[in-house]
């Protein structure tokens, strides 16, 4: 079956989504287009003729949601960690690179993350992961010090530190709700990891 | 060695290069049935790039797809070093000899569990720490 595509214009720019299975979620999908693809899921079918795999459907919407919802809250971020993000979660989403075990992006995961990032107003720029259960995972690393942290659905977020200090590694880890994070990061200078201040 | 899919690599934010390994790579998969699943590299010859591929392209043709992503890579330790900081977290870890199919070299790790995130990043960041590209591989 030959993979879906579809034209999403905006006033500046003709712009191709992909969904596939085999390629890579959707790239560049901007704000402008997001009017026009909320248009598209509401439709029963996806296009005429077409009829994706359970998979690229799943991607499909997981990554609208999560870039849809991301357009709810555009006004309080950065233009370019939004881009960042999205650049990111297409990346993951790319089910080339899926060995058979991953799940699309859970949308409470990503709003908790996005969301933590908002709260602490920091200029940094984690790399994200993403673990098989859909939850985002955010990485911090500085000079070889680690901060994970795994964003749950309800709140809720798994943390694990690897810290050198006088030539060893000290680790610690927690689960905490999302704004509790930075109280249980206290030793391990969490204004350090977010660039904060 | 363990296979490493794209989802669990600590990718570059804005140039996505590759930076390592996320300790989520050593979470228990639904694949993983008997235990971590490995690839035991010395199985296939002494250690080198080439023994490297050999191992690879026994775990790919293990899969049903046959087929290993250009962004994947293998993260690579030792079994003593993965039993040692195994047990520093309290697991008394057992490597098992366990051919799936054409990958004659599959190892098992039982008793491991992947609730401890200490663990998982120890063996990312004290263990499995040379990391391979499937690109740079030559797979027979």
């Amino acid at each position: 079956m030959s993979a879906p595509t579809y034209n999403l214009s905006s006033n500046t720019s003709q712009r191709r989504v992909r969904n596939s299975a085999s390629s890579g979620g959707i790239s560049g999908l901007g704000i402008d287009d997001i009017v026009q693809l909320v248009d598209l899921r509401r439709s029963p079918s996806l296009g005429p003729g077409v009829s994706p795999q359970p998979l690229a459907e799943r991607v499909f919407k997981a990554l609208a949601d999560a870039k849809i919802w991301t357009s709810s809250v555009a006004m309080h971020m950065d233009r370019a960690a939004r881009d960042r993000y999205f650049r990111q979660l297409d990346l993951l989403h790319d089910c080339d690179e899926w060995f058979g075990d991953e799940q699309p992006i859970v949308l409470e995961s990503y709003k908790s993350f996005v969301r933590f990032m908002l709260t602490i107003n920091g200029n940094s720029k984690p790399s994200l992961a993403l673990a098989s259960k859909g939850h985002l995972l955010a990485v911090w690393e500085t000079n070889g010090d680690r901060l994970t942290v795994e964003f749950a659905s309800d709140d809720r977020v798994e943390w694990v530190v690897s810290w050198r200090i006088n030539g060893r590694t000290e680790r610690a880890a927690g689960t905490t709700s999302r704004d509790r994070l930075n109280a249980n990061l206290a030793p391990y200078n969490p204004n350090g990891w977010f660039a904060i201040g | 060695m363990r296979y490493v899919p794209y989802g669990h690599q600590l990718r570059d934010p804005e140039t996505d290069e590759f930076k390592g390994v996320v300790n989520t790579a050593f979470s228990i998969r639904p694949s993983d049935d008997g235990g971590l699943s490995l690839t035991w590299v010395e199985h296939y010859g002494a250690k080198s790039i080439v023994t490297y591929g050999i191992a690879a392209s026994a775990f790919r043709d293990s899969l049903e797809k046959r087929k290993l992503p250009t962004k994947a890579y293998f993260a690579i330790g030792e079994a003593g070093r993965t039993r040692a900081i195994s047990k520093d977290h309290g697991k008394k870890v057992r490597l098992v000899h366990a051919p799936d199919g054409s990958n004659t070299g599959h190892v098992e790790l039982h008793r491991f569990t992947d609730e401890d995130r200490r663990l998982l990043d120890a063996l990312v960041l004290e263990v499995y720490t040379e990391h391979v590209a499937v690109v740079e591989l030559e797979l027979t």
